[in-house]
Parts: C-alpha cells; sequence; structure tokens
C-alpha cells in the first residue's frame, strides 16, 4: 500500500505543480481549448473536493466544478500571473458555492446512506474511498471540512489556506490538525480512556 | 496511519469520485478566439456598426466596388467603439475607444470629472496616453493621494478575451503612474457586458458610471444590509475599504493594493474606543476579525472580541471614534465573570495538570506537551496533548470547571523519542526569524512526531509577516520556512 500511496502524492505534485498550471493558464487566456482541458484534468478533483466541503451535496459539487472552469475559461484574461493558478482556481471556486449556498437558502447534508450511494455511483470508488469521505463529511466541522480538502486534496499551503479562507494561519493550522485527529478516530475506532 | 498517508488516501477517494465532466465544460466555453471581426454577428447595441458582407456576396468579384466596401468597411471599424472604459474616484471619466485602442470620444461622468478633463483634447490619442493623461490630472488636482489612493477601472466591452486583456493593461499602466508618482495606489478592475439596461438606468438615475454601478450592484448582492442608495455616495476609496470586508466582496473584480484608511481615526484607536466602552484592558481581550463597514450612514469599523467568556461585537465610527452599535453575546461562561479569575478560566497550567491526573502520568514522565485555549461550540477548552515515549495523548479540558470533556490515547507504531522539545522547536523558529516570544503573535507549535519526517510545525506572526516553520524533531534542523505578508 505504502508505495502506491507515496505515488499518487507525487502524481499529485507533479499534477498540480504551479509552473504547469501557469503555462496552461496563459494557453486559456489566448482562448486554447486543449489547454483548458489539461487544467481540467489536473484541476478537477480539487475544485470538486473544495466544493464538495462547501455543498456537501454531490450534484451541486459537479454544478460548481463545472462552473468553475467555465469561469475560468472567461476569466483567464483577468488572471495575473503571480504562481498561484490554482488558488486563483479555488477563489472562484469558493465564491461559486458561497453563491449557491445562499441560493439554496439553506444547507442539504447527505445522509450517510445518500454518501455511500455517492461513492458508489463512482465506478472507482473502493470502500476506503467511502470510509474515508464519511470520516470527512460525518466528523468535521464545515471550516475543518474546507481546510482539509484545501491541504490534503488541493496541497494548498497553510498560509494560502488562511488567506484563501480569511482566517488567521494559526486557526487553520490547529483546525487542521484537529481534523485529521478525528478523521483516525472515526478511521480506526482508537481507544479511549 | 500518518498523516501524509491520511492525506494521500483522501486525495484519492476525491480523485475517484470527482465526476469527469470535460465534455459539459467544453459546450459551455464559447470559442474566445473570436477578435477578428464577427461577419455574422447582430450586436445587441446600437454602439458598433459592423458590416454585413452577405450584402455584398453577388458583387464580391467586381474589383471596383470590393474596394469601395473596403474602404467604407475601414472607415467604420475606425469609427466603431469596440471598448468604453470608466476611470472612478470620485472624479469619473468615460472614453470611448476603437478595435486600435484609439480615442474616439472623453467625457465627464460628473462634475468633478469635468474638471480633470479641462482643456484636454483627448480624441484622436491612443488610450494609454489619454489614461496618463487622466490619472496624471487626478493627481495634480489632489483626488488621489495618501488618504485616498483608489481608482476603479471598468471595461465594457461584448468581447470578453479583448476586455479582460485591456482591464490588466490598464491596471498595470495605471499602477505604474502612480508608483512613479510615489503614490501607493489601491486599483480596483472590472470587465462588464455592455448591455445591462437595468444597470445602465441605475447609473443614470444616481449620475454614476456603469463601472461604479456595478461595483456597488455587487457589493449589495453580497450583502443584504447594504443599500444601493446608500452606497451611490461614496468615493471609490471607500468602497474599496468596504470591499475588503469578506461580508461584502465583491464578484468579478480584481484588486491591487490596499485602499488607504489614512483619512481615518485607524484599528488601534477604534480598539481603545470599544475597550473603554465594554470596560475592558486591551490586555484581557482576544481579537477576532476587524474590518470596515457602513453603518448609520457612516464609515465604521466592525470588530469582533472576546473577554470572560463574552463575545462583543462594535461598530466604532471611523472618522471620530464614537460608538455606532454594540453587542454582547455570553457564550457560556458566567456573566459575573471577570479577568483572570480562576474559578472563569483555569488557566493553562491548571488544564494541564487535570489532563496529566486523568492519564496517571506525571509531568516529568511526559514530553511535548502543547496546550491551546480554544473556543468550541461557544465553551472555553483547553486543548493539551502531550507524548509518553510513542504514546500520543490528546485532551479536551472545560476551560471554567476543569473537567475532562474528551481523552484519546494513540500508540504509534514508530514514532520519534528522542525529541528536542516544543520550547527549543519554538525558539529555533524565532531564531531563524530574529524574534523573540515577547514579540510575536498568535505564537503556536503542532507535533508531528508520528509522520515519516517527526517534526514541529512552529508558526506566528510578527512585523506585519506570517511566518511558518517545519522543524525536525530530532536534529532541531529547519525542514522548511515561509513567511507572507500578514
Amino acid at each position: 500500500m505504502l508505495p502506491i500511496l507515496a505515488t499518487m502524492a507525487e502524481n499529485s505534485q507533479v499534477l498540480l505543480n504551479p509552473q504547469e498550471l501557469e503555462k496552461l493558464m496563459v494557453g486559456l487566456a489566448a482562448g486554447d481549448r486543449d489547454s483548458l482541458a489539461a487544467l481540467y484534468h489536473r484541476t478537477r478533483a480539487a475544485v470538486y473536493g473544495l466544493a464538495l466541503s462547501y455543498l456537501k451535496n454531490g450534484h451541486d459539487a459537479q454544478d460548481v466544478t463545472q462552473e468553475t472552469f467555465v469561469r475560468a475559461w472567461e476569466k483567464a484574461g483577468q488572471y495575473r500571473a503571480q504562481g498561484k493558478p490554482l488558488g486563483w482556481l479555488l477563489a472562484i471556486a469558493r465564491n461559486l458555492s458561497l453563491m449557491k449556498l445562499r441560493e439554496r437558502g439553506k444547507i442539504h447534508d447527505l445522509s450517510e446512506d445518500q454518501w455511500e450511494n455517492l461513492a458508489i455511483e463512482s465506478s472507482e470508488a473502493t470502500q476506503e474511498d467511502r470510509q474515508i469521505l464519511l470520516a470527512v463529511m460525518g466528523q468535521l466541522s464545515d471550516q475543518e471540512r474546507q481546510i482539509v480538502m484545501l491541504h490534503a486534496v488541493a496541497g494548498m499551503r497553510h498560509r494560502e489556506i488562511a488567506s484563501l479562507l480569511e482566517i488567521p494561519l494559526s486557526t487553520a493550522l490547529s483546525k487542521y490538525h484537529r481534523a485529521l485527529k478525528k478523521m483516525k478516530t472515526a478511521l480506526k475506532g482508537d481507544e479511549t480512556l | 496511519m500518518s498523516n501524509r498517508d491520511l492525506e494521500t488516501k483522501l486525495r484519492q477517494a476525491i480523485h475517484h469520485v470527482a465526476p469527469d465532466d470535460l465534455d459539459g465544460v467544453l459546450s459551455r466555453c464559447k470559442d474566445q478566439k473570436g477578435n477578428v471581426i464577427q461577419m455574422s454577428e447582430n450586436r445587441s447595441d446600437n454602439r458598433v456598426v459592423r458590416p454585413n458582407f452577405r450584402r455584398y456576396t453577388p458583387w464580391i468579384a467586381a474589383a471596383c466596388l470590393m474596394l469601395a466596401v473596403g474602404i467604407g468597411f475601414y472607415y467604420r471599424q475606425l469609427n466603431a467603439i469596440a471598448s468604453v472604459i470608466s476611470l472612478d474616484v470620485n472624479p469619473s471619466v468615460v472614453l470611448s475607444v476603437n478595435k486600435n485602442e484609439k480615442v474616439l470620444e472623453a467625457h465627464a461622468a460628473n462634475g468633478d470629472g469635468q474638471q480633470i478633463l479641462d482643456g484636454m483634447d483627448l480624441k484622436g490619442t491612443q488610450l494609454n496616453v489619454a489614461v496618463n493623461a487622466i490619472v496624471g490630472s487626478l493627481l495634480k488636482h489632489g483626488y488621489v493621494d495618501e488618504l485616498a489612493n483608489s481608482i476603479l477601472i471598468t471595461v465594457e466591452d461584448d468581447n470578453t478575451a479583448r476586455g479582460n486583456a485591456l482591464e490588466q493593461s490598464l491596471a498595470g499602466e495605471v499602477n505604474a503612474i502612480l508608483e512613479s508618482a510615489s503614490v501607493h495606489g489601491a486599483i480596483l478592475s472590472q470587465t462588464v457586458a455592455s448591455d445591462d439596461p437595468a444597470l445602465e438606468e441605475k447609473a443614470n438615475q444616481y449620475g454614476i458610471t456603469v463601472g461604479k454601478a456595478t461595483l456597488i450592484q455587487s457589493m449589495v448582492n453580497q450583502n443584504s444590509q447594504l443599500s444601493f442608495d446608500q452606497l451611490a455616495g461614496l468615493s471609490v476609496n471607500e468602497l474599496n475599504l468596504l470591499a475588503s470586508n469578506p461580508k461584502n466582496d465583491p464578484a468579478n473584480l480584481s484588486s491591487t493594493g490596499s485602499a488607504s484608511d489614512s483619512a481615518y481615526i485607524g484599528v488601534e484607536k477604534a480598539k481603545e474606543a470599544a475597550f473603554a466602552h465594554a470596560g475592558l484592558s486591551a490586555s484581557s481581550v482576544t481579537m477576532g476579525e476587524v474590518d470596515f463597514d457602513y453603518e448609520d450612514g457612516r464609515m465604521a469599523y466592525e470588530l469582533e472580541f472576546y473577554a470572560n467568556g463574552i463575545e462583543y461585537e462594535y461598530d466604532i465610527d471611523a472618522s471620530n471614534g464614537q460608538v455606532i452599535k454594540y453587542s454582547q453575546e455570553n457564550k457560556g461562561m458566567s456573566s459575573s465573570s471577570t479577568a483572570g479569575q480562576s474559578g472563569n478560566d483555569i488557566g493553562e497550567d491548571k488544564a494541564r495538570e487535570a489532563a496529566l491526573k486523568h492519564a496517571g502520568v506525571s509531568q516529568s514522565q511526559a514530553t511535548n506537551i502543547v496546550v491551546e485555549k480554544d473556543w468550541d461550540d461557544g465553551r472555553l477548552e483547553y486543548s493539551v496533548d502531550f507524548w509518553v515515549g510513542n504514546v500520543e495523548y490528546d485532551y479536551e479540558i472545560d476551560g471554567s470547571t476543569g473537567a475532562v470533556l474528551k481523552s484519546e490515547k494513540e500508540t504509534h507504531a514508530s514514532a520519534a523519542t528522542n525529541t528536542i522539545g516544543v520550547e527549543k522547536a519554538k525558539s529555533i523558529a524565532l531564531t531563524q526569524a530574529g524574534a523573540t516570544a515577547s514579540q510575536v503573535r498568535e505564537l503556536e507549535v503542532s507535533t508531528e512526531l508520528d509522520d515519516r519526517t517527526p517534526h514541529y510545525e512552529v508558526s506566528f506572526k510578527w512585523n506585519g509577516m506570517e511566518y511558518e516553520y517545519k522543524i525536525d524533531a530530532e536534529s532541531g534542523a529547519i525542514l522548511s520556512h515561509e513567511k507572507d505578508w500578514d
């Protein structure tokens, strides 16, 4: 298991490499659809994960993910190269998620059953995936979930997360560690004193 | 399971369940390579006149007519408005340009704008030259300075790609002009479609540009407590200060630089006014967010802070420090509590003792003890983490009673045991930054002793910067460090 995990981590670093994403942003601004497709494949999980952490609803997260890339296509000319293309993309996703929440008026949480179904809908999802998602969606507060998604899935640094979510760095760090502990407890059923 | 393994598994799970919807995305993305003339495009507004070549198809072979069409087309292209650019400060100036960015018309959108344009004939000049002249005039007439440094640039263009490119180049241009005048400017910029009749009507009604109306409408959409009517009379610098409040965050607005608040009393004076009103000393208060707000027809500092189990919210008049409104909410502590009384806040030492006692561990046995004060569900709590060998203990202690709210114990198969300790890790990070513990704020440390590379994460704020360090738990080496503007 460990070598596979290590490979995935490396792949993730390659996929979300800021220099590579920056080149794709240049392509987007020039109206190049291949750049959009490449950007989508590299970052869709990060965008979807963040949207999911806000919306707690797979269909809404899918809508926001699609809208995020459409907006990115339309607004690519506004992007100013600062080496943070993923942060720019995720800021769009965050704003769209907040708008969606306001539209909905209230949050439609998924029940455990629905979560399992959502995971099952994907042919690639494993039993372990389902357990992880249940822990993330069921055990964490909204902000803890957002922080975990941004760090673990989008590979953002804690201070970038603090900036995106407009919270102090210390809060981002402590909530992150607290969230991981909660997840471990949920997954392993740690010994309680 | 280490943190890294957990992160990787989560990443893998999201990759598996995230739908691949590229076709859906591509089907909604219109071709952006449309900067060449669109032969069949019908504009909804009447400002752009584009030739319809189909009319001339039967005659296209006739060289003389083709020449005539060519000349006519060229003439009309030169006189067709491609983009409308507005510059708003308090004076507002609007420039209409053709596709070659040559100014076809310049007009003032308000009285102050007339003063800015006075005597300047910008028709026929290149856009960048015109913008240079206008910003120069704004500086000369004292409309942009250190007290009010914000400029709003709006590009109205139906061709989004062209509009965005123009917006970006103008923002850079204006920034460079302000820098050369030694003014720390704050530039807001946006690109909007040119056919929103409702917004144009509103802009006409209030005598402001479509650009300023777009910004205001966007903020009103975000925060229902704001009204268009109130904001229409504000300057762009005031709007920029309000836009920095996350509650008002306008969509589709790019921003560089910080709006000046030098015309106001400043955050520290606002804090003093609020603390004095609440009867608190600065040392007894934990600060939350401080943002600009518009309250009771006035620019205000909106402050959140906590003390003695009570959450306070104040709106302080940004011009004179007067308390506009305030509220306080008891977050579960005794309302008669006062700062420093051990009965209300047991303090870090008592929280640590309570956790160690519950675990049956003496202080000398425990290593890497980290105690953090926290608010959770409106209750004061202490989080106490410590290690004994390769066993990690994690406690949550009620901050007012010392009761154990939660306890966890995890035995790690591999964990660093010969560690430098939390205090040493803090000291290494502070030394590298050139700071001392008493100088910094929000000093935090977390222990990651079960990681593949056991380490401490140390973070703090100092001198306007945020610092983040990873320190090797056994060697004390700095594995990584970052700093960024606070």
